[in-house]
């Protein structure tokens, strides 16, 4: 496939390889991986036009890709912070005080569950159990790592440290 | 098959078959909204538990495959208890509207809140509610209604072809949706409102117009193509039939001809009925003014003139033309009348114009096979056919069979938005397609150790591709579609189409336009054939042969030139010029108040009873359903009322059940012997030249979908303008969007242009049946095209 269909080279191949690690005609299960390729690539959103791009692509109609876009909580459809938030409040992690780090984190952040912060740093999302129940309460950044056994002190040092980590970056 | 027992009664049911199909099969009845017998099983509404023995928990019917010696109960005290609380779910998001929802009294999910439901919820929390949904002009949407079963989903996935909703978001925000706001594409859209056991889906056309129960049914056949579907009209005020309307149409199951679908076209297209051009009386013109006369007074004029002109001139300066909406019985009729006057000039092959080898052609056209036959073949090979736009009931069969490895291969003149994935397609201009179809034969030939009788250019990669599909493959249908049909190349594709089959052991059929195309040509509505099919010596003109030799008096019946036939500008100009022209017409037009001279008002397909022939052969009558308006009468009435004014013997008829009778007794006598001469040379072509090709889109292909005011708005921007590729329109010098003149000989008009990669070099698609390209040029022929001025 030499046409991206607006893709860039780099989602294109993510597809690439995970089409091929399924059964031929089974293109459809690489929708998720280039998703998630796609939307790292676009600051941590989709639009409509990278999914339909995605369908061209794979060659499924772009509603089987909003299908499953709209049914992963990782998707995001409107720009979002740099550092996505995903704080576990589930059953675990409300035991072992995730109140009090949702509490801290909105306090010191000055945004509710759910925005995102003035300067476009930090987005505030409650999830359901992320499986780290062992080392409960949890938050998890960008849907990559975990941060666990938080305490709100623990939070402010990894909030810190987000920050200087952006400064450094710019 | 196996025994099993479904409450205290064994039953003998297939192996393999889930327990809803047996219960089915029996007459048992299992409540159930997701499970429909046409679509894939979802299993996700958990209607249809029942109670199975020696299984701890009530069982889905549709997804659990029955087994020996299974006992099953469905009215258990367990079961009803499942299927109580399965309803008590459902409800807790729908609304209790059903006296403000058009469904209402006709829902599935009403009937079985009745039979299986209870009157009172556990549930107090808030009821969801849904945005509303924006589906186009056919579909009127109320999401919140929707109880998600995904029928509509897999109806458009599995049998439409085109994936245009899914089911987005999850859990309790999960919904019915485009997510993209769009209009439906698909030319079956409204078999989902069938499908949707609730009132989600309902149909736009006929929206709050009645309710079900004061409808009544009649039973009729599809008007606008040649697979004759069946379907039901239903009327208001069946009490009296005096002011008895046609409300809307649904399909009538049909397991060999369509199922249980219908297209868009077929359901939506009553509209018309009722559409403000609907001629009501007769209409004599007099000096350039249209008066309103009598039957009396207006067929009594047809006949002084009519018989004064064949006095003077012969019976051959009549030529008559008979549009596809023409019953069999007024085909015959019309044809009679035709010959008894001492004419031979009769056609209603509107869309073709190259009758070569009509000599040798079947009597009317056929399929070649049976419908239910393109369920089970290895390939399907389309040649110039649309199938998708001209008869999309077709594609119901074609969508599900890829799965199960039909694989479908096509020449076409451009590329076809099909809904189903090809195998193999050549895309080129008509002369290309037919060196090419001759290179498929002669390849063919050679590999099945012929003798090629055709020498051919070199075969493309593509069509060396298709006969080697065809070389391996089993059950083949080979199928010409409207294009071929209408091509001036159409007796040389014919015929190397016929060898093909031959070749490869295939069947070769017909797919034409028109509800009775089949039917008229078969009681004798063309020029070189009698009503018993006995070939005349000495054949009368054809259409294109009326126009090029023009006579002076023409009956046209249930057609409009301007917009339905091939050579639409040379047409209006002969009947222009013509002494006198007859419309038997349901509808006026403009154009028509310019040719014609006397206008008799006969009733459309809902106002009268008749006969079509469907493409298989096979005759389906149908009955009035309402009177015809104003002052219309049957054309069958009409025609044999006229025969009377012109004192012609033999057409006594008191009834139609006569007229059938006759018709009968010499359509017996048919001969199909049909042996296609076999071309040994290619026709000359002619190189660069700009050739137009002509569709007629779905919603323009007759008088009475042209006035079906929803299906006019499904008409996108593609279909009303004119397509070139990007190097056609780069050599002309024209852009996407630029507003361009086509000419043709003297006629011309201004269209848009956009640029399409579909369309072949040296072609130009320019939609036929359109308003604005009514009376325009000629359909297939040499086109020019420069940037307009203005």
């Amino acid at each position: 496939m030499s046409d991206t269909h607006g893709l860039s080279q780099s989602t294109a191949s993510v597809i690439d390889v995970w089409i091929k690690k399924f059964p031929e005609g089974k293109a459809r299960s690489a929708v998720l991986a280039g998703l998630k390729a796609a939307q790292d690539e676009n600051g941590g959103h989709l639009t409509n036009e990278i999914m339909e791009n995605i369908a061209a692509y794979i060659g499924l109609p772009a509603i089987e890709v909003f299908e499953v876009a709209s049914f992963y909580d990782m998707c995001e459809f409107k720009p979002i912070g740099r550092y996505k938030l995903s704080v576990c409040t589930n059953v675990s992690c409300m035991l072992c005080g995730s109140h009090a780090i949702v509490d801290h984190l909105e306090k010191r952040l000055g945004v509710k569950m759910g925005e995102t912060t003035q300067d476009g740093m930090f987005t505030l999302r409650d999830v359901e159990c992320l499986a780290a129940c062992i080392n409960a309460p949890m938050l998890q950044v960008n849907d990559r790592e975990l941060y666990e056994k938080l305490t709100p002190e623990s939070v402010d040092v990894l909030l810190d440290r987000l920050i200087a980590e952006a400064k450094s970056g710019e | 098959m196996i025994d099993i027992q479904i409450n205290g009664q064994t039953y003998q049911v297939l192996e393999g078959a889930s327990i809803i199909e047996a219960a089915d099969e029996h007459g048992i009845y299992i409540p159930r909204f997701c499970y429909h017998k046409k679509l894939s099983v979802a299993a996700n509404c958990r209607m249809c538990l029942v109670e199975v023995a020696n299984m701890k928990k009530p069982m889905p019917a549709c997804s659990t495959p029955v087994s020996p010696d299974m006992v099953i109960f469905t009215q258990s005290e367990k079961a009803l208890e499942a299927q109580r609380s399965v309803m008590e779910f459902l409800l807790i998001n729908h609304p209790l509207d059903c006296p403000v929802c058009d469904q209402g009294g006709a829902c599935e999910l009403q009937d079985l809140s009745i039979g299986f439901g209870c009157s009172e919820s556990d549930f107090g929390g808030d009821k969801r509610a849904v945005d509303k949904l924006e589906l186009g002009p056919l579909l009127q949407t109320y999401m919140t209604r929707c109880i998600q079963c995904t029928r509509c989903i897999r109806f458009s996935r599995e049998l439409g072809g085109l994936s245009e909703l899914g089911m987005i978001d999850r859990g309790g925000g999960e919904k019915v949706s485009t997510y993209v706001e769009r209009d439906l594409q698909s030319e079956l859209s409204g078999n989902m409102i069938d499908v949707c056991p609730v009132g989600a889906l309902t149909a736009k056309p006929s929206r709050f117009a009645g309710r079900s129960w004061e409808y009544v049914e009649h039973e009729g056949v599809a008007a606008h193509d040649c697979l004759g579907s069946n379907m039901y009209w239903h009327s208001s005020q069946h009490d009296n039939v005096e002011t008895r309307e046609v409300m809307r149409v649904v399909p009538k199951e049909n397991e060999s001809i369509n199922e249980c679908w219908i297209s868009d076209r077929d359901r939506f297209s009553f509209e018309g009925l009722t559409h403000e051009s609907r001629l009501l009386s007769p209409m004599v013109k007099h000096n350039g003014t249209w008066k309103e006369a009598s039957w009396e007074a207006a067929l009594s004029e047809c006949a002084d003139k009519l018989g004064s002109l064949i006095d003077s001139n012969g019976g051959d300066c009549l030529g008559v033309l008979a549009g596809p909406q023409t019953t069999m019985e007024e085909g015959f009729l019309l044809q009679k009348l035709t010959r008894a006057l001492g004419s031979k000039h009769i056609d209603s092959r509107l869309r073709e114009q190259d009758f070569s080898d009509q000599a040798c052609r079947l009597p009317s056209p056929r399929l070649g096979c049976q419908i239910a036959d393109l369920d089970s073949l290895d390939t399907l090979f389309f040649f110039g056919c649309d199938v998708r736009t001209q008869h999309p009931v077709l594609t119901t069969r074609i969508n599900p069979s890829i799965e199960e490895g039909l694989s479908v291969c096509a020449m076409n003149p451009m590329d076809y938005a099909y809904t189903f994935p090809l195998t193999e397609q050549v895309v080129a201009g008509p002369s290309a397609l037919l060196q090419q179809l001759a290179a498929l034969v002669a390849l063919v030939a050679k590999e099945k150790g012929e003798s090629a009788v055709i020498s051919a250019e070199k075969p493309s990669a593509q069509t060396q591709a298709i006969a080697k599909r065809l070389l391996n493959s089993e059950k083949i249908a080979l199928l010409m579609g409207e294009h071929a049909l209408a091509s001036t190349h159409a007796s040389a594709f014919r015929s190397l189409l016929s060898q093909l089959a031959t070749l490869v052991g295939a069947s070769f059929g017909e797919l034409p336009y028109g509800a009775n195309t089949v039917g008229l040509q078969y009681v004798g509505c063309v020029p070189h054939r009698q009503a018993d099919g006995m070939a005349l010596a000495e054949p009368g003109l054809d259409i294109v042969g009326m126009m090029e030799q023009p006579r002076r008096a023409y009956v046209l019946c249930q057609l409009e030139p301007e917009s339905d036939v091939l050579q639409a500008a040379k047409t209006l100009k002969t009947l222009d010029e013509a002494a006198l022209v007859i419309c038997l017409t349901a509808f006026e037009s403009d154009a028509m108040r310019q040719y014609a001279d006397i206008m008799l008002p006969v009733a459309p397909p809902s106002e009268t009873s008749g006969q079509f022939m469907n493409i298989e052969g096979s005759i389906q009558s149908f009955q009035a359903v309402t009177v015809p308006h104003g002052d219309a009468r049957p054309a069958w009435k009409v025609l044999r009322v006229l025969a009377n004014f012109l004192k012609l013997d033999h057409f006594e008829y008191r009834s139609l059940e006569a007229v059938r009778n006759d018709l009968s007794v010499v359509c017996e006598s048919e001969d199909s012997v049909c042996e296609l001469p076999i071309l040994k040379t290619l026709p000359s072509l002619k190189e660069n030249e700009l050739i137009r090709l002509a569709p007629w889109p779905m919603v323009r292909s007759d008088a009475l979908v042209r006035r079906a005011s929803s299906l006019q708005k499904t008409l996108r921007a593609e279909q009303v303008s004119a397509l070139v590729n990007a190097a056609v329109a780069s050599t002309h010098g024209l852009s996407d969007g630029s507003q361009v003149k086509a000419r043709q000989g003297d006629s011309e008009i201004e269209i848009t242009l956009r640029v399409d990669d579909r369309i072949p070099d040296q072609c130009v698609m320019i939609p036929s049946g359109l308003s604005i390209s009514a009376g325009f040029g000629s359909a297939e022929q040499a086109v020019t095209l420069e940037k307009s001025n203005a």
